[in-house]
C-alpha cells in the first residue's frame, strides 16, 4: 500500500513533467516575445581599464572567469562603428555604473540601433548629430531615423505607446535589415494566403471524396484498402510531401506549362519553378487526408434512423445529403478544416521545397493585372523562423524578431486550435443529447 | 409530389450529383494515391536504364589502328598505321578532311587514346609521339552550331635509344608532358618535355630522361589523366605507385599480385587521381588504390576485387567522365562495370572480333574497331553511381582505408566519386527517434495511466484539450527552442540534469511518506489536481536542491568541468546540438501522439476489468500496473509505433536541433544527419533528373514505406484491440 502512493506520485509526475514542458515553452516564448518591444533601461558601464560601455542589459550569466561573479550580455548597437551589436561585460571589470538620463535610443534604417550619449538635430542638414560614449560622432539623415526617443526619461506610459506603436509596424510594415528589424506583414500575409488557397485546392475535394467513400461507395474490400492507404497517407512525413510537390507540381506541372504558354520567356521559369501555387497545392494534398478522415467520422456518427427517416419522407439521395446529413455533420467537418488549416499553418519543410523565400520582392496580391499572382514566390511565418534563426549572419540581432515571429505564429496556430476544440465539444454536446 | 416535372427534375438532380460526386470522389482519392506512384517513377531510372543507341557503321580505309568518336556524335577519327588522321562527318558519313601526322617511312605499332583525349602513339623506331585529339563546338552568326577539330592540335615527339614494348604519356597542369616507356628489357624509361616561354616571349623546349633504378623487369604502365601519377606492375607481379614530379614511388609498400594464378591482361588509370585497374585472363577486375589499412603507411591496395566475365580480358577502357570500366573478353563480349558499386552496367556478345574499343571525352560515345570498320554507339547511362550496393552496401571509396557507409553527395573536384550511401541517414533517423522514444514513451504513458485510472473526470477534461494544443505546435517552434534556447542551458547544466534525475525519485518517493504524516494530507485521498501540482513541485524542488549539489560534486571530482571529463571519459567528440536535445525536442513533438492512443486504449479497458481486480483485493496500483496496463498493451504498442513514425519522418526539428553532419556513432553527445534533414538540405542543389535528384527521392521513398507499414501495424493492432473488448 505505501508502494502505491510512490508510483502514483511518479505517474502524476510524469504528466506534471509534461504539463511543465509545455508550460516553460509557452511561457519562454511569450515572455521573450512580449517582451522584445519594451523600451529597455539604457546603462553606462565605466570599466577597470577607463573604457566606456553604453548599451541595454539583455542577459545575464554566471562568469566563466571569476566564477562567484557575474556577467552580462549588453545590446550596444553602433554596428558601422563597432562591428557587432552585443557584448559581454564582466562584473568584475567593471569600475562603476549608472544610468545616464541623457542616452539616446535612435532606430535607424540601417545598421540597427545606435545608442547615443548626446544627440543633436542639425535643422540646414536634416541630419542628427549623435555621440557614442566614448565621444565618436556619427551622422545619421533624418530620414533614415526610423524613431529616436531617450529611453531613461521615459514613464511607462509613453513607453508603452511606443511598446504598441512597435507591435502595430510589426503587423504592417515590410522587413528591415536582413528581417531582423521592421515588420513581418509580408511573411503574415503569405501565411494567411497560403492558407486560403490550400483551403480552396483542399476542402471541397476533401468532403466530396468522404461523401462519396460513406454515403455512395459500395462497402468492400476495396473501400476498406482505401481508407487504410488514406489513413496512411495522413501520416506520411511533410517532407515526402513536398519532395513530391518539387518533382511532379513544380517541375513538370509547371514545367509543362512553361513550355505551352510560357514559352516566350524561357529559360526563366514562370510556373516551373515554386511558388504560392504549388505551395498551396502541395499542403492542399498533405491536408486532404485529413479532411476526408474527419468529414468521414462525421458523417458516420450520424445515426442511421436519420437517413432513413429523410428517405421514408420522400427525400432523395442528394436532398438527404445536402439538407439533412451535412448540415449535421458539419461543425465535425468545420473542425476537420481548422485541423487541416492549423497543419497548414505550422508545416514548413514542404514549402521550404515548393516556393518559399526569405524575402520575396512583391506581394502575390496586388493591383496588377490579374491582380493574385500565383507563381509568385512568397513569405511564411514558420520559414522566417528557420531563416532568420538559423540562416542569418547575425544570430544574436535576430533573436528578439525570431521570438517574436514565433509568439505570432503560436498565438496563430492555438488560437484556431482551441476553435477547433470548442466546435467538437459543441457538436459533442448536441448530439449525445438528441440521440436517437 | 403535386408535380411530377418537380419530381423528375428533383431525380435527374439526384442523378447528376450522383454522377459528380463519384467522379469527383474517385479522382481525389486516386490523385492522393498518385503520389506513391510519381515518387516510384521518379525512382526506378536509379536501377534500369542503361542504353546501347547503334549509330551506325563506317567503312574505313585500310591499316587502321584506331578510332574514336567526337563528343556530339557528329564527326568521328580513324587513324591509320602510316600516320595519317581521317576526320568523317557522321551526319553525310563522307570523309571531311585528312591531317597527317606521318613520319616517313616508320610505321605505328600501337597508338592509345587516353583519358585526356590524347593518343600515344608508338613508332616502328621506338619513338613515342603524342596528339591532343580535341573538338570544340563554333557557333556562327545565326548561332548554329559546327563542331570543328581543334586547330590548336599539340604534337609532341620523343625517341628511345632500344625497343620499347610499351608507351603511355599524358600532361600535367604545369603544362609538362610526361612520356613512360618499357623497353623490350623491361626497363621503364620516363621522359618529359616542358615548355616554357622565357622573357623575350619565346617558347622554351626543355627535355629530361629518367631511368628508374629497378632490379625487376617492368610488364605494364599507366598514367593518370592529370600527370601526376606513374602506376608500373612488374613481370613479378608488383603495383607501385609513383609521383611524377619527385620520380619517387609514393608509398614504401607494394602490391604484389599473385601470378601462379592468374596472369595480368591490362592496366588503366582511371578518374580519380590515385586509382587504377588491373584487368586478368581468368575474368577477374580490380581496382587498386592509396590508403593506409590499419594506421600504416600508405600504399596501394585493392579496393575492388570482382570476376566480371568468365574468359580472358583483353581489353580494359576507363570511362574519362565517371568510374566505368568497358572491358572486351576473348569470347568478344563488351562488359560496361561500375567500379564504386560493382554494377555490371552492360552486357553484349558481338560476332566479330574487336581490335579496338574507345570512349569519347563526354564518356558516351563508343567507338570499335572491327576487321577494318568502325561501329559507333551511343552510351546512354544516366545513372551509373546508383544501385543497391551504392545505397545500402558497405564500399571501399578510394581515399578511404577501410570500406565504409558515406553520405557525400556532391564536391567541387570533377573526378569526385559521389557516396551515396543511405545507411549513414537511416541510422541518424533512428537515433534519433530511439532517443525520442527513450525520453517520450515512459512519460507519456505514465501520464496516460494517470489520466485515465487515477485522475477524475474533471483533470482528464482539462488535461485532454491541452495535450491536444501541444501537438497543434509547430515542428518549426519546438526545433527553433531546441536549438537556440534549450542546448545552451542543457550544456551548462548536464550534471545537475544527472543529480536531478536521482533526486527527483527520491522526492517521488519520499512526497507520499511526508505527506502522510500530516492528518487528511494522505495522497490517496488528496483531489488529482492538488497531487498534480504537488508532483509537480517536488520536480522543480528536484532542481532546486539538485543544483547546489551538483555544482559541489562538479568542483571536487570532476575539477569543476563535467563535460569535459564526461568527453575524455567517453572519447569522441561534443556537439551543443546533440542527441539530448533531439531527445527531448523531438520527445515533447511525439509526446501527444503517444498520450492520446495510450490514454484512448487505457480508458477503452473495460470497466469490469477494474472493478472485478479492486474486488479481488488488489490495490489501485496493483490494479493499474497488473490488469489495466496488460489489457491495453497492444494499444500502446500501437501508440508507440505511431510515435515512432512520425519521430522518424519529423523533418525540421532534427534539421534545426542537430548539426547534420552524416556519422554513424551511438554517442548521445553528438549529432546525425537524418534521412529527411537531408532531403531539405540536399533538394535545392539537386539538378532535376540527376542521381542526386533521384537518390532523395529513394530516401523519400524509404520514409514513406517505413512510416506506412509502422501506420499499418498501427491500426491492424487498434482494429484487433477494438473487436476484443467489444466481446467483453
Amino acid at each position: 500500500m505505501k508502494s502505491d502512493r510512490f508510483f502514483i506520485a511518479l505517474t502524476s509526475a510524469a504528466l506534471a513533467a509534461v504539463a511543465l514542458m509545455l508550460i516553460s515553452l509557452i511561457l519562454v516564448v511569450v515572455y521573450r516575445g512580449m517582451g522584445t518591444y519594451w523600451v529597455s533601461t539604457i546603462h553606462e558601464f565605466e570599466m577597470k581599464d577607463s573604457k566606456k560601455v553604453l548599451g541595454a542589459i539583455t542577459d545575464v550569466a554566471q562568469s566563466k572567469k571569476h566564477p562567484e561573479k557575474l556577467r552580462y550580455q549588453i545590446k550596444v548597437g553602433n554596428r558601422d562603428l563597432y562591428g557587432l551589436d552585443f557584448r559581454w561585460i564582466e562584473e568584475e571589470e567593471i569600475a562603476n555604473r549608472s544610468i545616464p538620463t541623457e542616452a539616446w535610443c535612435i532606430e535607424r534604417m540601417e545598421y540597427g540601433n545606435f545608442y547615443a550619449s548626446s544627440a543633436e538635430y542639425l535643422e540646414e542638414e536634416k541630419e542628427w548629430l549623435l555621440k557614442d560614449v566614448s565621444g565618436r560622432e556619427v551622422k545619421v539623415h533624418a530620414e533614415h531615423v526610423v524613431r529616436i526617443y531617450q529611453n531613461n526619461q521615459m514613464n511607462v506610459f509613453e513607453k508603452g505607446i511606443l511598446y504598441v506603436d512597435k507591435w502595430f509596424e510589426l503587423l504592417t510594415e515590410e522587413p528591415r535589415e536582413a528581417n531582423t528589424e521592421g515588420g513581418l506583414y509580408p511573411a503574415i500575409f503569405g501565411t494567411i494566403l497560403l492558407i486560403f488557397v490550400m483551403s480552396i485546392v483542399s476542402f471541397p475535394f476533401g468532403v466530396i471524396a468522404a461523401i462519396y467513400m460513406r454515403e455512395y461507395a459500395k462497402d468492400g474490400i476495396v473501400l476498406r484498402a482505401v481508407r487504410v492507404a488514406v489513413n496512411n497517407l495522413a501520416g506520411i512525413p511533410s517532407i515526402v510531401f513536398g519532395i513530391f510537390g518539387l518533382g511532379f507540381f513544380v517541375y513538370r506541372i509547371g514545367g509543362g506549362i512553361d513550355n505551352v504558354l510560357f514559352s516566350d520567356t524561357l529559360p526563366t521559369p514562370t510556373f516551373g519553378t515554386g511558388g504560392l501555387l504549388w505551395a498551396s497545392v502541395t499542403l492542399g494534398l498533405l491536408t486532404v487526408p485529413v479532411v476526408i478522415v474527419s468529414t468521414e467520422e462525421a458523417l458516420s456518427v450520424i445515426p442511421k434512423g436519420i437517413r432513413e427517416g429523410s428517405l421514408a419522407l420522400g427525400a432523395n439521395k442528394l436532398q438527404t445529403l445536402v439538407k439533412v446529413l451535412i448540415p449535421m455533420a458539419s461543425p465535425g467537418i468545420l473542425t476537420g478544416f481548422i485541423l487541416a488549416m492549423t497543419r497548414a499553418a505550422g508545416e514548413v519543410a514542404p514549402l521550404m521545397m515548393t516556393g518559399v523565400v526569405k524575402l520575396a520582392p512583391s506581394l502575390p496580391l496586388d493591383g496588377e493585372f490579374p491582380f493574385i499572382h500565383l507563381d509568385r514566390k512568397f513569405m511564411h511565418l514558420g520559414f522566417h523562423i528557420y531563416d532568420i534563426g538559423f540562416q542569418s549572419p547575425n544570430v544574436e540581432a535576430a533573436m528578439p524578431m525570431v521570438f517574436v515571429t514565433t509568439l505570432l505564429l503560436l498565438t496563430i496556430v492555438i488560437s484556431m486550435t482551441s476553435g477547433a476544440i470548442f466546435l467538437r465539444n459543441y457538436m459533442r454536446r448536441k448530439y449525445t443529447s438528441s440521440h436517437l | 409530389m403535386s408535380d411530377p416535372s418537380l419530381y423528375k427534375k428533383k431525380q435527374r438532380h439526384d442523378a447528376i450529383a450522383k454522377w459528380l460526386i463519384s467522379v469527383i470522389g474517385v479522382g481525389t482519392i486516386l490523385s492522393v494515391l498518385a503520389i506513391i506512384l510519381v515518387i516510384f517513377l521518379e525512382i526506378i531510372p536509379l536501377f534500369t536504364s542503361n542504353t546501347l543507341y547503334d549509330k551506325g557503321k563506317l567503312e574505313l580505309p585500310n591499316d587502321i589502328v584506331l578510332t574514336s568518336m567526337g563528343p556530339w556524335f557528329e564527326k568521328s577519327l580513324a587513324l591509320d598505321k602510316k600516320g595519317e588522321l581521317h576526320i568523317y562527318d557522321l551526319k553525310s558519313k563522307t570523309k571531311e578532311k585528312t591531317l597527317s601526322f606521318a613520319r616517313g617511312e616508320h610505321q605505328i605499332t600501337e597508338a592509345f587514346l587516353g583519358l585526356d583525349d590524347a593518343v600515344t602513339i608508338r613508332w616502328s623506331d621506338h619513338a613515342l609521339t603524342r596528339i591532343n585529339l580535341g573538338f570544340k563546338p563554333t557557333f556562327d552568326n545565326q548561332s548554329q552550331r559546327t563542331i570543328v577539330f581543334n586547330s590548336k592540335t599539340q604534337k609532341e615527339l620523343v625517341t628511345h635509344s632500344s625497343p620499347i614494348k610499351y608507351g603511355r604519356s599524358a600532361q600535367n597542369d604545369d603544362g609538362m608532358s610526361v612520356f613512360a616507356a618499357i623497353t623490350v628489357s623491361g626497363k621503364l624509361e620516363i621522359q618529359t618535355i616542358t615548355k616554357e616561354e622565357n622573357f623575350l616571349g619565346e617558347v622554351e623546349e626543355s627535355k629530361t630522361k629518367y631511368l628508374a633504378p629497378s632490379e625487376s623487369k617492368f610488364s605494364h604502365v599507366a598514367i593518370n589523366e592529370s600527370g601526376n601519377r606513374l602506376f608500373t606492375i612488374t613481370e613479378d607481379g608488383i603495383l607501385e605507385f609513383w609521383d611524377i614530379k619527385t620520380k619517387k614511388l609514393i608509398s614504401r609498400g607494394h602490391l604484389r599480385f599473385d601470378l601462379a594464378e592468374r596472369q595480368i591482361t591490362a592496366l588503366t588509370s582511371m578518374l580519380g587521381v590515385d586509382e587504377a585497374a588491373i584487368a586478368f585472363d581468368n575474368g577477374d577486375l580490380q581496382v587498386a588504390a592509396l590508403a593506409s589499412v590499419d594506421g600504416g603507411y600508405l600504399q596501394p591496395v585493392i579496393i575492388h576485387d570482382v570476376k566480371v566475365s568468365d574468359s580472358k580480358i583483353e581489353k580494359l577502357v576507363s570511362s574519362p567522365r565517371n568510374r566505368t570500366l568497358f572491358v572486351v573478353n576473348e569470347e568478344n563480349e563488351i562488359i560496361a562495370w561500375y567500379s564504386t558499386n560493382h554494377r555490371t552496367l552492360m552486357q553484349t556478345k558481338l560476332e566479330q572480333k574487336v581490335d579496338s574499343l574507345s570512349i569519347s571525352s563526354r564518356g558516351h560515345g563508343i567507338s570499335l574497331l572491327q576487321d577494318g570498320n568502325m561501329t559507333m554507339w551511343h552510351w546512354d547511362s544516366p545513372h551509373p553511381e546508383a544501385g543497391f550496393k551504392a545505397f545500402f552496401g558497405e564500399i571501399w571509396y578510394a581515399g578511404y582505408d577501410k570500406p565504409s557507409y558515406t553520405w557525400q553527395s556532391s564536391s567541387g573536384s570533377n573526378d569526385f566519386e559521389s557516396k551515396i550511401s543511405l545507411v549513414p541517414l537511416i541510422y541518424g533517423s533512428i537515433k534519433g527517434a530511439i532517443y525520442a522514444m527513450l525520453f517520450s514513451v515512459p512519460l507519456s504513458v505514465f501520464a496516460a495511466l494517470y489520466t485515465s485510472v487515477f485522475a477524475g473526470a474533471r483533470v482528464r477534461s482539462i488535461i485532454k484539450p491541452i495535450i491536444e494544443m501541444m501537438s497543434a505546435i509547430p515542428s518549426v517552434v519546438v526545433g527553433f527552442l531546441g536549438a537556440l534556447w534549450l542546448a545552451p542551458i542543457v550544456d551548462g547544466h548536464l550534471l545537475d540534469m544527472v543529480v536531478a534525475f536521482p533526486l527527483g525519485i527520491l522526492i517521488l518517493a519520499l512526497l507520499p511518506i511526508v505527506m502522510g504524516q500530516v492528518k487528511g494530507r494522505d495522497l490517496m485521498m488528496l483531489k488529482p489536481g492538488v497531487v498534480l501540482i504537488v508532483s509537480g513541485m517536488g520536480l522543480i524542488l528536484s532542481f532546486v536542491i539538485g543544483m547546489p549539489i551538483s555544482s559541489a560534486i562538479e568542483s571536487s571530482l570532476f575539477d569543476g568541468d563535467f563535460r569535459n571529463w564526461l568527453i575524455e571519459f567517453l572519447g569522441g567528440s561534443y556537439d551543443m546540438r546533440n542527441s539530448i536535445i533531439i531527445g527531448i525536442t523531438l520527445g515533447f513533438a511525439v509526446i501527444p501522439i503517444i498520450y492520446t492512443i495510450s490514454e484512448d486504449s487505457i480508458s477503452s479497458v473495460p470497466k469490469g476489468l477494474l472493478s472485478a481486480s479492486l474486488a479481488l483485493g488488489a490495490t489501485p496500483w496493483q490494479t493499474a500496473w497488473r490488469v489495466v496496463l496488460p489489457a491495453a498493451s497492444p494499444g500502446i504498442f500501437a501508440a508507440v509505433t505511431l510515435g515512432l513514425g512520425r519521430a522518424v519522418g519529423e523533418t525540421m526539428i532534427v534539421l534545426m536541433a542537430t548539426g547534420n553532419t552524416p556519422i554513424m556513432n551511438v554517442n548521445i553527445f553528438e549529432g546525425f544527419r537524418a534521412l529527411s534533414a537531408n532531403i531539405a538540405v540536399e533538394m535545392p542543389e539537386a539538378p532535376v533528373g540527376g542521381t542526386l535528384y533521384r537518390t532523395l527521392f529513394l530516401s523519400a521513398g524509404v520514409l514513406l514505406i517505413f512510416t506506412s507499414v509502422l501506420n499499418t501495424i498501427t491500426e491492424m493492432v487498434r482494429h484487433r484491440l477494438s473487436k476484443t473488448y467489444s466481446k467483453l
